[in-house]
């Protein structure tokens, strides 16, 4: 009887997660499950961008609990000529694996952008169409990095998707890496937006350095009101130009001007309303719990993991850096009317970057406001994050 | 390692190259965009001023005290609320405040410049 029992023990034992634990590679499971608990401790105690930290932390968690069987990398693996056999993943695949289609087909980041549009306010853009470049300055860190990814011998392909990291746009960098390296997906989704949430300890060494406080003191001129008719031709001025011009930016570019334009319409409230809150909520679930599940320990815990966190902090300092520098130029070229402040927000996260100029602003002058000035540049760079990424598949 | 190299500065370069082009691009796009507007403001402008009819109104005798009213010094009643306040702030204390005179502390309301920290306050 007591044997009986012992055995149905050890039976029960052996088939747990726990013994898998302590078999051949096991013990990267474990290293797993405590890399997703710091993440967790970072989303939920030092609310480090908390509405994605913590689902991609526990879709890293759920991954990485052997036996749970809730994703399945084998599924996702390409089958030479015929691809991926996506019969397969709905019929074998856990619910990460039918709420990954949305990853793998492109679908989610386009719906972020979605939201995303229709929550931006491009008045100030408009008001200053001068930002653009600002916007499109911070993009070189993108291209600076992919050659340092190249250099520490990642395929073109992954070093793209390394240095879509500097734009500072988590779905951006999502989108690109779905498309040119699927397998780098976890990794680069986690380095983006981990950089994303040290924006303030990332840029402001750097904007303190390469401005003097003459150029820090700028108080710049105040814009000009933008009509209704201006923002409402903008976005499908803007769709129309990139769109014909890049067509594989057209998605996320196409996505986000639509949402500008039920914004600034004023005819779809109801739509709008749910675009920024309930579908953007709903994609974002969906989207982080999915990327953390990518991460499972066979594709985290190696030297390539190592090689994209250090060249996506070399993209992002590149970006704010050579923003910083551009501000500078302009702010020669205007005699003095450019803050160059305001160029470090050229790289895409909305509204961090803005916030950082802002709060380095203040600490020169209290009683200057570059923060509406920042937002041009700021969502300047949304568009030419997106540009860069058309570029990037495009040519890759 | 040279192919790579080379794929690594043709992206590169042409990555900068198109993603500066199409940023003027919708730069030009947008000046141009606002010229027309401000034309189009300003022809609007014009020709209600042309379909505007003067209104020609009869002399009224200015008041002897309107220069007062329209002076930005404030007025003895905001002088009363502001005595009032103070009056109220030292109310059992032994200090007694005398106000030597009354101001106006910058061109931006107090209220106004309040507002805007609050809201532009970035962490």
């Amino acid at each position: 009887m007591f044997k009986e029992f012992i055995d149905a023990l050890g039976g029960i034992l052996g088939s747990s997660g726990f013994a898998s634990f302590l078999v051949g590679d096991g013990w990267k499971y474990i290293v797993m499950i405590g890399v997703a608990c710091v993440l967790l401790y970072l989303a939920i105690v030092k609310k480090f961008e908390p509405l994605l930290l913590l689902p991609i932390a526990f879709g890293m968690l759920l991954s990485n609990l052997p036996g749970a069987n809730m994703f399945h990398p084998e599924l996702w693996i390409s089958n030479g000529t015929s691809g991926i056999d996506y019969g397969a993943v709905l019929h074998d695949g856990g619910i990460l694996d039918v709420l990954y289609l949305g990853v793998k087909l492109g679908v989610y980041p386009p719906l972020i952008f979605l939201g995303i549009g229709a929550m931006t306010d491009f008045g100030p853009l408009i008001s200053n169409p001068k930002s653009f470049l600002l916007g499109a300055a911070a993009q070189v860190g993108i291209f600076t990095a992919f050659i340092g990814a190249l250099a520490l011998g990642f395929t073109p392909q992954e070093a793209g998707s390394i240095g879509i990291i500097g734009g500072a746009d988590g779905p951006t960098a999502i989108f690109v890496t779905s498309k040119l390296s699927p397998d780098l997906l976890g990794p680069i989704a986690v380095a983006a937006y981990s950089y994303m949430a040290l924006i303030p300890f990332i840029q402001k060494p750097i904007m303190r350095l390469l401005t003097t406080k003459k150029e820090r003191l700028v108080r710049m001129k105040e814009l000009r009101s933008v009509s209704k008719t201006e923002k409402i031709i903008f976005p499908i001025l803007v769709t129309i130009v990139v769109a014909l011009l890049l067509p594989d930016a057209a998605p996320l570019v196409g996505m986000l001007m639509l949402g500008n334009l039920m914004k600034e319409s004023g005819v779809v409230d109801r739509i709008c309303k749910t675009s920024q809150n309930e579908l953007m909520n709903i994609v974002t679930i969906f989207l982080g719990i999915t990327v953390g599940a990518t991460t499972n320990a066979a594709s985290f815990l190696n030297l390539k993991t190592l090689g994209i966190v250090l060249m996506g902090l070399v993209a992002f300092c590149i970006s704010t850096a050579s923003g910083v520098l551009f501000g500078k130029l302009m702010y020669v070229l205007t005699k003095g009317k450019v803050n160059p402040l305001i160029g470090s927000a050229g790289v895409s996260a909305v509204p961090m970057a803005a916030r950082v100029s802002q709060a380095v602003g203040q600490e020169e002058d209290p009683g200057n406001f570059l923060l509406m000035h920042a937002m041009g540049p700021n969502v300047a760079g949304v568009i030419g994050s997106a540009v860069a990424a058309g570029v990037l598949l495009q040519m890759l | 390692m040279e192919n790579i190299l080379g794929i690594g500065i043709n992206v590169t370069f042409s990555g900068i190259v198109i993603v500066f082009s199409m940023l003027v691009l919708l730069v030009l796009i947008l000046v141009l965009f606002g010229k027309v507007g401000q034309l189009l403001k300003q022809e609007n402008k014009s020709s209600s001023n042309k379909h505007t009819f003067v209104k020609i109104e009869e002399p009224v005798a200015r008041p002897q005290n309107a220069k007062k009213i329209v002076s930005s010094e404030p007025g003895p009643e905001i002088i009363a609320v502001i005595a009032a306040a103070v009056a109220t702030m030292y109310e059992g204390s032994t200090v007694k405040p005398v106000i030597k005179s009354v101001r106006r502390a910058g061109v931006r309301p107090v209220w106004a410049a309040a507002g805007i920290a609050e809201n532009t306050r970035p962490f």
